[in-house]
């Protein structure tokens, strides 16, 4: 006996994938054996960790979210609303849920029968492979990247990593210059120069080229010799003939110029001579802006300043010419090189000044080698915007009877290195990974003890420590320590497969950020409550992924997560697509979390995706694909579905 | 025991149908009424039939399905067309739309009851304005079997039960056809579609129930029997 009950169910679930790969029969079929859930608000359809049931939930009317937890916290998963499909776990794994699906909304639900779906998925190959890989991440077609070019909206423009710093920065001449006749008398001109707040005055013919200057100097002067007329023409004391320049110049072609003629103007002309039109002019005081914010000044600046917050103010500037370089869409890889160029020299005259404070304080020059270690993102050289301090010191190994001693020495003097950075705006770790921890200010053999550790234990704790500490780089001292605990960590990694595996399926922690269909992953509660995490939900998968690849293949030096990928790209040329892909996202991502940062005046983490245009939306959205794509391979090749 | 079963039924004919002992049987535990009503089984009935006249008219189409644990069971169903000699002049085919032709093909209505009563068991009926669909079926128990052969199983009706919902001063002013099917499922969101065959019908109320009891639980109804009373 057929229920006619069944056909409505069918009416409706036709219309939404899986279903609507289902052929008539069959899908007929699985509607005979539908249930329909009725659910109140705030109803638990499933529990995080309840064994599974034995259905599978299309979504009829109302809302489900999906929540997983963080400790205490209730983090968003995803959002379900009506067509969409829940709980295909059963269908894949024996796992419990590992999230819970609460109601939102009164909700009614379709719940179908796991035989009658299994036996449907051997028999269709286009549902159960629809199924997989929408359990696997998220509904998308394959087909879509295979131009890696197209899945990306904007890439920054491509610039030479050797990019001579200061020369060819371009300046821009003041918009809208003000200009005189030759016949206007002074007073007039005068007049129109404080009114339009210039230094200096274009003179120019009918036809808009210039034929002279005068400026707030030539001015006084004329005052101070006594012979002076404010009826008198402005051609009378301008500055005659005028030098130009085209508006495509650098820095250095407006300094050789001021120089060569002793001025502090230069008029920008359509082409350069003074037959075409005036555009605008260059002042020595735009050139001292331009420089005061460009790297290489920045760089000496640091290695001037005596305070932190002397640093604090450089790194103010730095930030400005960051902003500059997002907005220009500047490589995001030549800006990253810079920003950890300038955080560097920051870093480092941090701990100079240390040095200079214990001495005057009375205490001996470093007792012996050490060497100052920046991790995580100052570790991958991905710092762009001030985040917390992540570091750690590695000192030579000492006698025991030393040991309490120079651990003291090393201690204090981590102690005002940190206090500097904090003052130059790096706030303090909340989780205290700072070598002024005693957990973290080490000789070279504690090290080492350490990461055999956390290679050999494989807790969940030590797991988070490799991630921060392997990617640590030397800043300051003797890097030679650096290089030494490298060799042996990599001499212990040696054969220690389950380790890797670990390792992988700590990366894949994160999923991709998105929901079945279309909804960003947003925080459940908290102070970023419905804020998208780019950090830890679209970066720190592909950073983790990069990491474990990296050490596998036993390359050190490499730490930007960007480079790691591209190095992956290179030795294994048959997934190179995949890496490549993982590392344009990545500096999409960079871009965004700096942007926002910029935008938020904060570390730029989470930021509202209601707050992106159609365009931006899509844009990450294509950038998460390759997240699904680097942890399919990580579980394959590290076997992580073998960990328990 | 026997004795009891004798006293208690002594109206009936001592050689009682198989279907209806064995239905009888099922309600000799009491009434578990403080128990949650998510344990129990609800069956969601629809009748259609010749006409409103519950002396003259009969059934011709009976549908339901099963509600437990706030979910409808869709494979827990009955739908049966009914066998009725109309003599061509059935009064109410516009509403229903089953042609004369179409209840010639229906089962002896003996037939059909009996298996309804298999079905139903000792499940809490569901009905929307139940009286009177509760009563055809009893009429036609009467006519086929004898007189106290009527149904045993506790009931519930839609339209009353979202009269609780409301404010008592709502009542003053009440109108019948505000709880007409078609308008509360509209209010409730509910497709219409394929109404006026029983099991549709059925179908829509069983929904209309779930909403409505979601709603009830939420004021503290929770047992059975404060869902009856």
């Amino acid at each position: 006996m057929k229920n006619p009950i069944a056909r409505r169910i069918y009416d409706y679930t036709r219309n939404f994938p899986p279903f609507n790969l289902m052929e008539r029969e069959t899908l007929l079929e699985l509607c005979e054996s539908a249930e329909v859930k009725h659910l109140s608000i705030d109803q638990f359809l499933f529990k995080k960790g309840e064994t599974p049931h034995s259905k599978v939930y299309l979504v009829r009317e109302g809302a489900l979210h999906l929540y997983g937890e963080e400790g205490e916290q209730l983090i968003l998963l995803e959002t379900h609303d009506e067509g969409d499909v829940v709980g295909l776990r059963p269908l894949i794994s024996e796992d419990n849920y590992a999230a819970s699906a609460k109601a939102e909304e009164e909700s009614i639900i379709y719940a179908f029968g796991i035989e009658e779906f299994e036996k449907i998925m051997q028999q269709n190959a286009v549902v159960s492979n629809y199924l997989l890989r929408t359990f696997a991440a998220l509904a998308r077609s394959r087909f879509d990247t295979n131009e890696k070019a197209k899945i990306f909206l904007h890439h920054g423009q491509k610039m030479p990593d050797d990019f001579p710093l200061i020369e060819v920065q371009t300046i821009r001449a003041s918009k809208e210059p003000v200009t005189c006749r030759p016949s206007d008398s002074i007073q007039a001109a005068t007049k129109l120069m404080s009114d339009r707040r210039v230094g200096s005055m274009l003179v120019t013919n009918p036809e808009g080229c210039p034929i002279g200057i005068f400026t707030d100097r030539d001015l006084r002067q004329r005052i101070a010799g006594g012979a002076f007329d404010p009826a008198e023409a402005v051609s009378n004391i301008m500055v005659s003939p005028v030098v130009t320049i085209a508006p495509e110049m650098t820095v250095a072609d407006v300094q050789i110029l001021m120089v060569k003629h002793k001025i502090h103007h230069l008029c920008v002309t359509v082409d350069g001579t003074d037959g075409t039109p005036v555009v605008g002019v260059v002042s020595d005081h735009d050139l001292l802006v331009v420089q005061a914010n460009n790297p290489a000044t920045l760089i000496r600046e640091i290695r001037r300043a005596r305070i932190g917050e002397q640093l604090a103010v450089i790194r103010d500037k730095a930030e400005i010419l960051l902003k500059k370089y997002i907005y220009q869409e500047v490589n995001i890889m030549f800006i990253s090189t810079i920003m950890s160029e300038i955080n560097d020299a920051l870093i480092a005259r941090a701990n100079q000044l240390a040095e200079e404070e214990m001495i005057s304080d009375g205490r001996a020059k470093p007792p012996v080698k050490f060497c100052w270690l920046g991790l995580g993102s100052e570790g991958r050289r991905e710092q762009l915007l001030r985040t917390d301090q992540d570091n750690a010191l590695i000192y030579e190994n000492v006698p025991a009877e030393q040991e309490e001693s120079v651990k003291a020495y090393f201690l204090h003097y981590a102690k005002i290195v940190t206090s500097i950075l904090h003052q130059a705006g790096f706030a303090y770790c909340p989780a205290n990974m700072m070598a002024s921890n005693p957990q973290w200010c080490l000789p070279l053999k504690e090290w080492k003890k350490n990461f055999s550790g956390w290679i050999n234990s494989g807790t969940s704790a030590a797991l988070l420590h490799g991630n921060i500490f392997f990617d640590y780089r030397p800043l300051h001292g003797a890097p030679e320590l650096a290089e030494a605990l490298t060799q042996f960590i990599f001499e212990e990694l040696d054969d220690k497969t389950i380790f890797f595996a670990r390792l992988a399926k700590n990366a894949l922690e994160n999923p991709p950020p998105l929901s079945f269909f279309r909804n960003f992953v947003v925080e459940r509660g908290g102070v970023h409550k419905d804020k998208f995490d780019i950090k830890s939900r679209a970066m720190m998968p592909l950073a983790d992924a990069a990491r474990v690849l990296i050490l596998k293949n036993r390359i050190s030096g490499v730490h930007n997560t960007v480079r790691r990928l591209q190095r992956m790209a290179e030795i294994e040329p048959q997934n190179a697509d995949v890496y490549e892909q993982a590392a344009d996202a990545y500096e999409i991502f960079m871009r965004y979390r700096a942007l926002q940062g910029l935008k938020d005046m904060n570390t730029g983490r989470y930021f509202d995706p209601a707050e992106l245009n159609k365009l931006e939306r899509v844009n990450l959205r294509n950038s998460f694909k390759p997240i699904d794509e680097i942890q399919t391979l990580l579980k394959v090749r590290f076997q992580t579905a073998f960990l328990g | 025991m026997f004795d009891f079963f004798k006293k208690r039924f002594k109206k009936q004919p001592d050689h009682l149908p198989a279907f209806w002992a064995t239905y009888l049987a099922l309600f000799e535990d009491r009434f578990a009424k403080n128990c949650s009503f998510r344990d129990f089984r609800f069956v969601v009935f629809d009748t259609e039939t010749t006409g409103f006249d519950l002396k003259n008219d009969r059934v011709c189409q009976i549908g339901a399905v099963a509600v437990q644990n706030n979910t409808i069971q869709l494979r827990d169903f009955f739908d049966t067309l009914v066998y009725q000699d109309t003599g061509g002049g059935s009064k109410v085919k516009e509403i229903h739309g089953l042609r004369d032709k179409t209840i010639q093909t229906g089962m002896d209505e003996k037939k059909a009851v009996e298996a309804f009563i298999q079905y139903l068991g000792n499940a809490v009926i569901v009905a929307h304005h139940a009286a009177f669909d509760i009563g055809m079926i009893n009429q036609s128990l009467k006519r086929h079997f004898g007189p106290g052969f009527k149904l045993k199983n506790k009931f519930l009706d839609t339209a009353h039960l979202e009269k609780r919902l409301k404010p008592l001063s709502a009542y003053a002013v009440e109108n019948p056809a505000d709880y007409a099917l078609d308008i509360l499922a509209g209010k409730y969101g509910i497709d219409l579609h394929d109404r006026h065959t029983a099991i549709g019908d059925a179908f829509i109320t069983a929904l209309l129930f779930l909403k409505i009891v979601a709603r009830l639980e939420k004021r503290g109804v929770m047992t059975i029997g404060s869902l009856i009373a």
